[in-house]
């Protein structure tokens, strides 16, 4: 700069501690301290002299910054009454008061309460694993040892703590991923999507998309009316099919029965019913 | 008397000796462990390590860090004088032997006070009293004379003793005294106001207003729940006095606590910064949902440090070097009798390369986090022998592995008072085992350890 003041770099050490510490010498990283600094990732504007962002903490001297990110897709997570979130793994999320994977610090959570577990394609089951003040799930009671599927929006009840579920729908599936394990590979482009008519989506993916009631499925519907493996998607290169694999209480296509293993080629728009509930195909808009 | 700033102990802090302190002169590197609040003459230094310094981004990661507060050796200067108030339990349970031993306990507290040292005494039975009012300690013999008149009442008001006795503390308090209250009761309370809650949200008024109460409880009767509750409260020190004889060799070291005291009055300020999500504060029952937490910490003596787990979850956090979190601590210089500030940051790095992440935590953050373990461990040992869904035989074997625990981490004081609980356990003694075993996990709930 042109009209450097003598002065300027004064700025820098006015805290005697912070000099004290080792903090950056005054140099390379000068010009930046001196004036105002917006953060590259949060856009908070900082008061000149800042190290790190006072909102979301970026050291200005990181090297490690890569594009301004956007902010972070949703994750799954269970909200508390107050608005805290807790996060969800895929798996296994163990919930009590001691040491557990979700912590609530509430003296009538037992110290192992329930166990909450995310499929990898979204579905989340719960467990209640003997608490001595029970898990709610709406207004019924789970038995324990009892499992069962619950979806985004479920109010749970831990001994009477009142938890939100929240399943960001199709983030998650891209998203979430294992904590310790290696990543999860890509998350394939969906082919379509079946739409439910609460505007759930549920991608089918290029090969076999299956699904059914059980959690192993690629699409895992809650439907007491369904089969444990109900029905499969197979994309081919002529086009997406759909198989019913000898569901016990069958499925339609646009309002016809389908005969069990017949493939039934969809287009944009088809409609498919099975349990009670009907679904639309939707492709991507090319 | 030592000039400020001339503590060995401060200053071995930038000396090569330790290999995890060289690194806080080192270059401006944001992840090595961080150390702040050096200025000399500093009764307190903050230290920061980092479970480990790097860690994932874009997916759900958790770190533990431990803040630790350190006091030096040495006082750095004369103590302050004292303002001390004994609150002494006269009920009727306390006839014969125990109050004898606490009458020489008294005599032997005046013994080693100062004449710049004031004392006040109340006793306190069905009817509270002030047996001596806030007085300097020059006519020793005169002071014991009035302890000899401590003779035993009937039921125990324990609400309103404490409360006459924060009177008369409170009405010589002044700048560059320390007050304190020393509570000793051998039952439960009988008379007034009775309920816990009241009492312990009273000594948490008491301790708002500046003053720190220390409790003792003696013999069987008491309610341990209680009695530690008031000291946790009140941010003083909690001890299971078993036998009479060893009322005044308590005393002795409560006072020798009290005369090094280096630091009160302790509050540490987290504030998390965007992104971040506390999960636990190891110790501490706080309400995790707002961005900034209060924490009020236990005075400190010196060679004392007291240690603070805290654990965040980073959902989603983006690649880069952060402070997660900035911490501000406050307290009462117990020499100067100024208040000092300290601040710290916690950093760690972001990154999306999964082989720069250490796979072992910091053997000192683990440590600690071993240690709320085992205090977890002893609540859980000590529930279940309450509730008799552990029979003392299982209480000893899981009270043996944390004894080891404890020993394998250097922690010799605790270990030795799980030893101290085996042995009553084993004499069938439950209510001893329970009384010794708050007190250690009510230390190991603090984090604090003597010794550096």
């Amino acid at each position: 700069m042109a009209e450097m003041d003598p002065n300027a770099t004064q700025a820098l050490v006015a805290d005697p501690m912070k000099t004290a510490m080792g903090m950056p010498a005054p140099g390379l990283g000068a010009t930046q301290a001196i004036a105002p600094v917006q953060c590259p990732v949060c856009k908070q504007h900082n008061p000149p002299g800042e190290i790190y962002c006072v909102e979301c903490g970026l050291l200005f001297t990181s090297e490690m910054v890569e594009e301004p990110v956007a902010e972070a897709a949703p994750l799954p997570c269970l909200v508390e009454a107050g608005g805290r979130e807790q996060h969800l793994r895929l798996g296994s999320n163990i919930i009590g008061r001691d040491g557990t994977d979700i912590l609530l610090n509430d003296s009538r959570v037992s110290r192992r309460h329930a166990d909450l577990s995310l499929a990898e394609d979204g579905s989340a089951t719960i467990e209640d694993l003997g608490s001595t003040n029970g898990t709610m799930v709406g207004t019924a009671r789970l038995e324990s040892g009892q499992k069962i599927p619950v979806e985004n929006g479920t109010k749970l009840f831990f001994g009477g703590l009142e938890m939100t579920l929240s399943l960001p729908g199709e983030a998650m599936r891209t998203a979430a991923m294992p904590a310790a394990a290696p990543p999860a590979e890509d998350a394939v482009d969906a082919v379509a999507h079946l739409v439910g008519p609460d505007g759930t989506k549920h991608p089918i993916i290029e090969g076999e998309t299956t699904l059914g009631r059980r959690s192993t499925n690629n699409i895992v519907i809650p439907d007491a009316f369904l089969s444990g493996n109900h029905a499969k998607f197979v994309s081919k290169d002529d086009g997406l099919y759909f198989v019913d694999i000898r569901s016990t209480n069958g499925s339609a296509y646009n309002q016809r029965k389908v005969e069990p293993n017949e493939e039934v080629k969809i287009a944009d728009g088809d409609e498919i019913t099975f349990g009670q509930t009907t679904y639309v195909v939707r492709f991507p808009e090319k | 008397m030592s000039i400020p700033g001339s503590d060995p102990n401060k200053t071995q802090i930038f000396g090569p000796a330790d290999p995890n302190k060289t690194q806080m002169v080192g270059a401006p590197d944001p992840n090595v462990t961080r150390m702040t609040g050096l200025a000399p003459g500093k009764a307190l230094s903050l230290e920061i390590v980092a479970g480990r310094k790097v860690t994932l981004a874009n997916t759900m990661s958790r770190e533990a860090f431990l803040i630790d507060l350190v006091a030096g050796q040495s006082l750095g200067g004369t103590r302050q004088p004292l303002n001390l108030c004994l609150v002494i339990d006269r009920s009727g349970s306390m006839e014969g032997e125990p109050l004898e031993y606490v009458k020489r306990a008294c005599d032997y507290v005046v013994d080693l006070l100062d004449p710049n040292d004031v004392l006040s005494i109340v006793t306190f039975e069905e009817v509270v009293e002030v047996l001596m009012p806030p007085r300097k300690v020059v006519n020793k013999d005169l002071v014991k004379q009035h302890i000899q008149r401590i003779a035993p009442g009937n039921t125990t008001n324990l609400f309103d003793g404490i409360q006459l006795g924060a009177q008369q503390a409170f009405s010589v308090a002044e700048p560059g005294r320390l007050s304190r209250l020393v509570l000793l009761t051998d039952g439960d309370p009988t008379a007034g106001i009775k309920d816990f809650p009241s009492i312990v949200n009273l000594v948490g008024d008491l301790k708002q207003r500046g003053l720190t109460i220390t409790a003792l409880g003696f013999g069987p009767e008491y309610n341990e729940e209680l009695v530690a509750g008031i000291a946790r409260k009140a941010g003083g020190n909690y001890y299971f006095i078993a036998r009479p004889d060893l009322i005044p060799e308590v005393f002795r070291k409560e006072l020798e606590r009290i005369m090094t005291t280096t630091a009160l009055n302790i509050k540490m300020k987290l504030r998390f910064s965007r992104w971040v999500q506390p999960r636990q504060i190891y110790g501490h029952q706080v309400n995790l949902t707002q961005r900034e937490i209060d924490l009020a910490l236990p005075d400190v003596e010196k060679g004392t440090t007291v240690g603070n787990v805290v654990e965040m979850d980073f959902p989603n956090h983006p690649v880069g070097d952060y402070r997660v979190a900035k911490v501000t601590v406050t307290y009462d210089d117990a020499v100067s009798g100024q208040t000092e500030i300290l601040d710290g940051d916690i950093v760690i790095q972001f990154t999306g390369d999964r082989s720069k992440v250490p796979l072992e935590p910091d053997p000192r953050v683990a440590r600690e986090i071993q240690a709320a373990a085992a205090s977890r461990a002893m609540e859980k040992t000590l529930m279940g022998m309450r509730t008799q869904q552990v029979n003392a035989a299982t209480a000893v074997l899981e009270l043996q592995k944390t004894q080891a625990m404890l020993a394998g981490q250097g922690r010799a004081q605790e270990a030795q008072e799980v030893a101290q609980a085996i042995r009553e356990l084993q004499k069938g003694d439950t209510g001893a085992v329970e009384k010794t075993l708050i007190g250690t996990v009510m230390n190991l709930d603090q984090g604090k350890r003597s010794g550096n």
